[in-house]
Parts: C-alpha cells; structure tokens; sequence
C-alpha cells in the first residue's frame, strides 16, 4: 500500500499550492523574527542549551547540566540544537533573534507536519486546509517565536502522530527509513518534554489494535504468533531509537538511561514549582487547585471561532459516527488512525483534568493539541467542501469555499493586528483580548515589554531632548533588569524594588503588577486588540488623588478575589488524616 | 519477434512487477510469495529462452550489462534474481530491492535502450533542478534572515586599554564594533585590572554633508569625548563620591550630551574613559537627524583607522 495516495492531477495543484503557503509561512518568519520580546522562559533555556553542549565539548567533565535549575528534568533536544544555531549564525543575530529564528523556523516545520498528516488521513485538499489554518492560528504562530519548550514539543508530537501512523500503514513489515525517521520524530519530541512518551503509548496501542485485528482476519494462532512477534520486535525498535535519541540530548538521563525520564515523568506531573494565583472567569484561583474547566475555557477562549465550532460539530459526529456504525465504511486502519487522533486530542487535557494537575499560563502546556485540531477542522471543512459539490454542484462548492476563505482571511487580519503578541489572543466568544483582560491570564509570558520599552527613548527625545542628552532616566517595576535595559540606550539604568527612587515604572498586567504604581499617571501602555499588556507610569509625577483611590479600590478587590480564591482552596483540599500513634515495641521506629 | 508481442510482453513483465511489489507491501502476505511473480516478470522481460540460456544466467547478465542498480549487485544478489527458491529465502528490503531493479529494467525496455541514456540524464537534470532549486529558497531565506550586509565584522573602532588609569603601559589592543560596555565588576580584557584602568577607543567619521550633531556619552567613571583633537564632551573631573555643585551626591553613571556642527569630510572620534573602582560602563551615543534619539554610531560611516597611528591624527588628515 503506498503510503500516500497517488495525487491525480487537482492533487498536485493542492500540494504545490500547500509548499507555497508553508514557503509564505516561511518568508512571515525570517521577515519578522526580529520584532518578537524576550519571554520568561527563555534566559533558562538559553544557558541549559549553553551547558548542555559544554557539558559534551569537555568530554563529560563539566556537569552544570545535570543539576541546572528545574531545567535537567527536560531533554535538550530544542535547547542544545538551538545552541548549535545560534554559533552558526552568531556573526550575524544575537543570541534572542538567533534562537527566535531557530523556534520559528521550527514551528514552520510543525505546520508542514500538520499538512502531511492531514494529507495521509484526507488527502491533498485537506492538507491545503489545514496547512493554511494553522499558519493562522495567532495562539500556535505566537508562540514559535519565543517558547522554547510547548512549541518544539508540539512540533514533535505531531510529526510522532505522522510517522506513528505511516508506521500502522506499513504494520508489520516496516522499512527501515521509516523506522528510522519514526525513531528520530518521536525521540525528538521525548527530548523536549519526557511527557512526549505519550507518543510511545499511542504506538504500543498501534501494534496491540494491529495484531489483534490480525488474529481476528486469520483466525490462525501461528500465523497471529509470527506477526505478533515481529509487530512487537518493530515497534520496540522504533521505541528503543526514539529512546537512544531522547537520551543524546538529555545528559542527566543518560546517567541511568531508563530510571531517571520515567522519574521526570512523575516529576513533571506533579510539577508544584510553580505557585501562584491567577485569573480565570473573572475569579482568582490557584495553579495547584485549577477548576475543572480551566483548559476548556482557554481552548474554547483562545482558539479562533471557527475552530471552536467545526471542532465541537466534529467531534460529535465523530462520536455519532461511532454510535451508528458508520465509521464502517472507512476502512479498518483509517478507523484506528483517526481513533488513535482523537485520543491523542483527549485523552492528555481529560488526565490532566483527572488527575488534577496544577495548570496555569492558559493553554500553553497544551499547545502540543491545536496541530491535531487542526487536522480534525481542516478534514471536516474538506469534507463539508465534498458534501457541498455532491449536493448543490459547483455552486455549493464555491460558497464553503468562499465562506472559509472569509475565515481564514479574518484569522490572517488577526495575525498582523495582533504582531508581534499574537501569543496573547482571545477570540470573540469573550470580546477579543479586551474581554479576556482581568478575566483570563493574557502577556504571562512578558513579551510585550520590548514593545514598551522600545518606545521610551523616542518619547523622552520628543518631549525632553536637553534633559535627555544630559540625565541617566532609572526605570523600575516588574519589567526586571534584563528585560528593561535590553532594549534600552546606556542612558536608562535599572532600580530594582525597594531601591532608590526611579522614573519610569514599566509593568506588565499579570498579577495586577500594572496597578501598583496607580497613583502616577500613565504616559503610554502597549495595547493589543483593546486589551492592555504592559503599561508605562511616569513616576516622577503624581496623578489625581481620584486615581489613586480607584488604584487601590482596584488593589483591594484583587486582594478579595485572592482570599476568596484562598479560603475555596482550603476548602477543597482534603484534611490530613490523623496518625495513628506508634506502638511501643521497645525496638527502633521508623521516622 | 514482432514489435507487438514485444510491446505485449513487456506489459506482462510490468503486471507481473507490480503484483510482486503489492505482494512484498502488503502486511498480511509473506514476502515470499511474491517470488513467482518475479520469476513471472523476469521470464516475461526476457522473451523467449534460448536452450542455451537458462533464466537466472539470463538475469544475471541482463542486470550486471545494464547496471541499473545504483550499487554493483552482489553474487548473492544475482543469484538469486530468477530462480524461486532462492528468492524465497531473500529478506522483505532485499526483495523489495529486486522488484525496483526489475521494475526500472520495464521502465528501460519501455523507452527503448536507445533511449536510456536519455531518460537517465533527464532523470538527473530533474533531480538537479530540484535540488537547485530548494538550495536557493535556503539561501534566499538565509540572506533574508541574517542579513550578511548588516554585518559590522570585527568592529571600526580601536580599543586600547591600559592597566593604569593614566594611560601608561603597554595596552591591550582589540577592535571593537562599537563603545558600548557594562563591565560591572570584571575587567575589560584578561590582563587588565577591573579597576583603576583607562581606555581609549578611536575611529574616522565620515560624512558625505555638513550635519548638526547630538553626541550623548554616558559613564562610570570618567570619560571624555574628542572630535579632531577637541574636547566635545568632558566628564573626566568627577569622581565616584564627590559631590555635586548644591553638595548632592552625585550618582552614576553620568550622561552628557552636547549639538555639535561637523563639516563633510573625515573627522577623528576619540572616546577617552578611565575607571576608578566599583562598577565600570561607558557608552557612545550619536544622531545626525533631530527627529531620532541618540543610539550607536552607524558602522557604514566609520573606518578602523589602523593597527599603528599617529595619535594627534588618527586619521590621517591633513
């Protein structure tokens, strides 16, 4: 069985058109690359990288990577490859452009991944779609420029899901390239985030479907036997490469190459290194006790409408489908493909639901599911594209086509509206990102302080040049030191809290850091869509005594939400159980 | 033999190929079973048998004159090639690989052996366009996101630092891309102290116009800014701790700024800087349009004015 259909003719237009968008995708990034803001994740990751490949180039004598931060419990696989790039182009970016380059591209190659996956489930015209709905995605095309774990990740998962199911295509006999490129998707993905064993699982319920399917075609229990065995002895092989190429990236898993990425697995499941409180619908509540609908408000809130909707309608014809039989007529294996879709889909948010994770910055740590949306989107809009010509002709045709290029239009005015934040979207359904501010966690990542910062010095230029050319302005506020004076002239230097007064505040609006300073007035914010990410304070002046009251009647129902959102934590969690007391047995007790 | 039958026959080696390769790609066959078939196609491609001429010698000789394989077929290879027992004990990728070399043989047949050396060059001019062209996308894309015409090399401006603060001692000497440093506490170089040292960093402006200009130079410690041996800016007096002229304490670093007419022509910037203790930054800063904030002296405009110069005139001018 090939494992692509073979394209008559319309097909290759599709595929050609397909390049094309990628190749436009391609062009946006290296355009723009240079725009996009530090975000926080990113200084770390920078040096893992650093210390990861000084950890090889010293012939495994210098060990900071093994202990590097919480950083060690990840894989390098983007880290340490980043690094590399960016000694390959240091003469021409600087280390930020160089890696925001190396994540774009990146993404770029995820939505190429998205459209061979959808090409192998649907054909060339969904894969057109679904190329072209990825690419404008603000969520998935904001963060391929400044995250360095959730992005790549995504990346290799759905390049794992590609090659997983050409590797069901060709059960039980599997070409070596395949083997091979399965083993270097998947162990790429294991190698940004140890949960992409996930992948691993997903092909061990691939080889188990196969065989059992096969024993029920032969009904022969050797033959079962014989195809079992070499099911099983292919799908270890690509296992056991993925895992060897997890490992080469991940000096502290290669200390004990099968303990310590099933240990960061637990680890990272119970990740409570991060704590905080944070808005959601309005309330405070806090990352280790999210409500239970926390991930489906950001996906329904953060993913564009018509996504939303396709995707819902899908999956409920999807499970009709299922109920009716109808899923019949696709054939066995296209059956378990988009079976296998729908729980790589599912089944991460509904465990992390389950087992009740701590979540927190939106849909970021899920990011690795909107690709595979996506598909499940762009296969519908091909398919409601064939009902359409099967029921009213071309005339039917040419209105979905028509309706979606509206859409996927909209979404593309909505890339360049929101550049470089595009990270930050929300869509309609809670009034863009005006609506989601105060509502919903917006710039958690602190990417929009380059565009605050970049404005200072043409602000204080036009409207103070002698006290320009002779002070040094202190900036201050939760921008922090690196992110404030990167972008800054010599002539602005940091006071961190508590230190000397300063002039300038510059604050983002997570954790209400904006409203702070309240009492000094505003002299320019950094706006997105009608919604506020960081906002500028002039704080050698004091604004109305009317403001500050509203600042810190502000302040105040922040702090009621937050003990609000306390006291219904408390109430959640479980009390301790009482211990029973020791008996004396005179001997030695345990601790 | 009639072109027909040649034609027919060659169609049969086709059908009997690809029933071979549905054969080895389909998971619920054993490879095995497509050896007769391959047999089939071998038989079909070769024609009618000569007495003399048993099939797998056939073969053998077919594949080693036409070398279609992109590697020299192995003994073991050949062997195999027409006889069906010994196919059956060919591994799954080694069948495969028969059924490609038989297929592309068809293929040859198809066009004519006159015509193969044709088609191979096609086959290669196809292969080289493509190849051609992603490697020009790869670099259009690479030009376009690194941008080599922004590439500022080694620098325009000679860096010399010097272990005392009086500029005495042999310096160390670098070229730098521009004067823009926070040292804080660690030296400039390796064999310069992190405090009490002095640097001097000089280049040639050059200007195609008049222009009026705003110089901007920012320090911790002192420093002093010099445009054709006249001092432009001078922040050289103060030390860390004094005070200032109301008897405030004068924090750093310190800024001055000064509006400087400058002629055409080439004009040598010196930027003097000493560092007394504790933290050390200096930075340069210049516009020649009113409109825009000072910011590092473009490296289009400069030119390094050498390894050895006369100090009084750096850039030669007369």
């Amino acid at each position: 069985m090939s494992r692509i259909a073979p394209s008559d003719a319309q097909g290759a237009w599709y595929d050609r058109v397909r390049v094309g968008v990628v190749m436009l995708l391609a062009t946006a990034v290296v355009l723009t690359f240079r725009d996009y803001g530090v975000t926080l994740d990113e200084g770390f990751h920078l040096s893992y990288g650093f210390h990861i490949i000084r950890f090889f180039g010293s012939g495994f004598t210098n060990l900071t990577a093994l202990t590097y931060r919480i950083d060690y419990l990840y894989g390098g696989g983007f880290d340490a490859s980043g690094m590399i790039f960016r000694a390959w182009t240091r003469a021409f970016l600087q280390p930020y452009e160089a890696i925001h380059l190396y994540g774009a591209l990146l993404g770029v190659l995820g939505v190429a991944g998205t459209g061979r996956l959808t090409r192998l489930l649907a054909g060339p015209r969904a894969a057109l779609l679904s190329v072209t709905m990825l690419a404008t995605t603000s969520v998935y095309y904001g963060h391929m420029f400044n995250n360095p774990k959730d992005l790549p990740f995504a990346v290799g998962y759905v390049w794992g899901l590609y090659y997983l199911f050409r590797i069901f295509d060709a059960f039980p006999r599997l070409p070596r390239r395949l083997v091979l490129q399965a083993s270097f998707a998947l162990g790429m993905a294991m190698s940004v985030r140890i949960g992409g064993l996930l992948l691993l699982c997903y092909l061990g319920l691939l080889a188990f479907v196969f065989i059992g399917y096969y024993a029920w075609l032969t009904r022969d229990a050797e033959a079962t036997y014989r195809t079992a065995k070499r099911t099983v002895v292919q799908a270890l092989l690509v296992s056991g490469g993925a895992w060897f190429v997890m490992l080469a990236w991940w000096p502290w898993a290669m200390l004990d190459p099968i303990r310590r990425p099933l240990a960061a697995l637990t680890r990272m499941s119970q990740f409570i290194d991060h704590r905080r409180y944070m808005p959601f619908a309005g309330e405070q509540v806090y990352n280790l006790d999210p409500p239970w609908d926390y991930l489906l408000h950001y996906f329904a809130f953060k993913l564009p409408e018509y996504v939303v909707v396709v995707f819902v309608a899908a999956t409920f014809v999807g499970l009709g489908a299922l109920v009716s039989g109808a899923y019949k007529s696709l054939g066995f294996r296209r059956c378990v493909q988009l079976g296998v879709l729908g729980i790589a889909i599912f089944f991460p948010p509904v465990y992390a639901v389950y087992k009740g994770s701590p979540l927190y910055d939106g849909l970021r740590h899920f990011l690795f599911i909107v690709p595979p949306i996506i598909v499940v989107v762009a296969m519908s809009a091909d398919r409601l594209i064939s009902e359409a010509q099967t029921r009213w002709g071309t005339a039917g045709w040419v209105a979905v086509v028509v309706v979606l290029a509206g859409l996927l239009g909209d979404q593309v005015a909505t890339v360049a509206r929101y550049h470089p934040h595009q990270y930050v979207y929300f869509n309609r359904f809670i009034g863009g990102l005006a609506g989601a501010h105060g509502q919903y966690s917006t710039d958690y990542y602190a990417a929009s302080y380059k565009a605050a910062v970049q404005q200072l010095p043409q602000r204080l230029w036009d409207s103070e040049r002698e006290k320009y050319l002779e002070g040094v302005y202190r900036i201050g506020g939760c921008v922090g030191e690196f992110r404030g004076l990167r972008n800054l002239p010599g002539n602005f230097i940091y006071k961190a809290p508590g230190d000397a007064p300063y002039d300038f505040d510059i604050s983002f609006t997570r954790g209400d850091c904006h409203l702070k300073e309240a009492e000094h007035p505003e002299i320019y914010s950094v706006e997105v869509d009608g919604g506020p990410l960081t906002v500028v304070r002039d704080m050698r002046l004091i604004s109305l005594p009317r403001e500050r009251a509203a600042r810190l009647r502000r302040l105040e129902q922040a702090e009621e939400r937050r003990k609000e959102a306390r006291k219904k934590a408390k109430k959640k969690r479980p009390k301790p159980r009482k211990k029973k007391p020791a008996k004396k047995t005179g001997g030695l007790q345990n601790d | 033999m009639t072109e027909k039958q040649d034609t027919e026959r060659i169609a049969e080696a086709r059908r009997e190929g690809l029933a071979a390769l549905a054969i080895v790609s389909d998971p619920n066959c054993l490879p095995r079973q497509a050896a007769s078939h391959l047999v089939g196609a071998w038989e079909a491609l070769r024609g009618p048998p000569n007495e003399d001429d048993d099939l797998p010698s056939w073969v053998r000789r077919d594949l080693a004159s036409a070398k279609v394989e992109r590697r020299e077929p192995t003994v073991k290879f050949l062997e195999s090639c027409a006889d069906e027992a010994a196919l059956q004990r060919l591994s799954e990728d080694e069948m495969r690989a028969l059924i490609q070399t038989l297929l592309a043989r068809v293929r040859t047949h198809e066009r004519g052996e006159a015509t193969k050396e044709a088609a191979d060059k096609s086959t290669f001019a196809l292969w080289g366009r493509r190849f051609g062209a992603w490697a020009g996308i790869v670099v259009v894309f690479a030009l376009v996101a690194l941008r080599p015409w922004t590439y500022q090399g080694v620098g325009q401006w000679h860096g010399a630092y010097y272990p005392g603060k009086d500029f005495r001692g042999e310096p160390d000497v670098r070229r730098e891309a521009d004067v823009d440093f926070s040292w804080g506490a660690l030296p400039p170089t390796d064999s310069i102290p992190s405090d009490r040292f002095a640097a001097r960093f000089t280049t040639c402006l050059h200007l195609d116009e008049g222009v009026e200009a705003a110089f901007q130079l920012i320090a911790d410690d002192a420093a002093r800014l010099i445009i054709d041996g006249e001092d432009v800016i001078d922040l050289w007096d103060v030390k860390e701790g004094e005070k200032g002229e109301k008897g405030e304490k004068i924090e750093m670093p310190r800024s001055f700024g000064r509006e400087y007419e400058l002629d055409a022509g080439v004009h040598s910037v010196v930027v003097e800087y000493r560092e007394e203790d504790e933290a050390a930054e200096v930075h340069f800063l210049a516009t020649f349009d009113q409109d825009v904030p000072p910011g590092p002296l473009p490296s289009s405009m400069l030119e390094y004015p050498g390894e050895t110069f006369d100090e009084d005139n750096p850039c030669g001018i007369e």
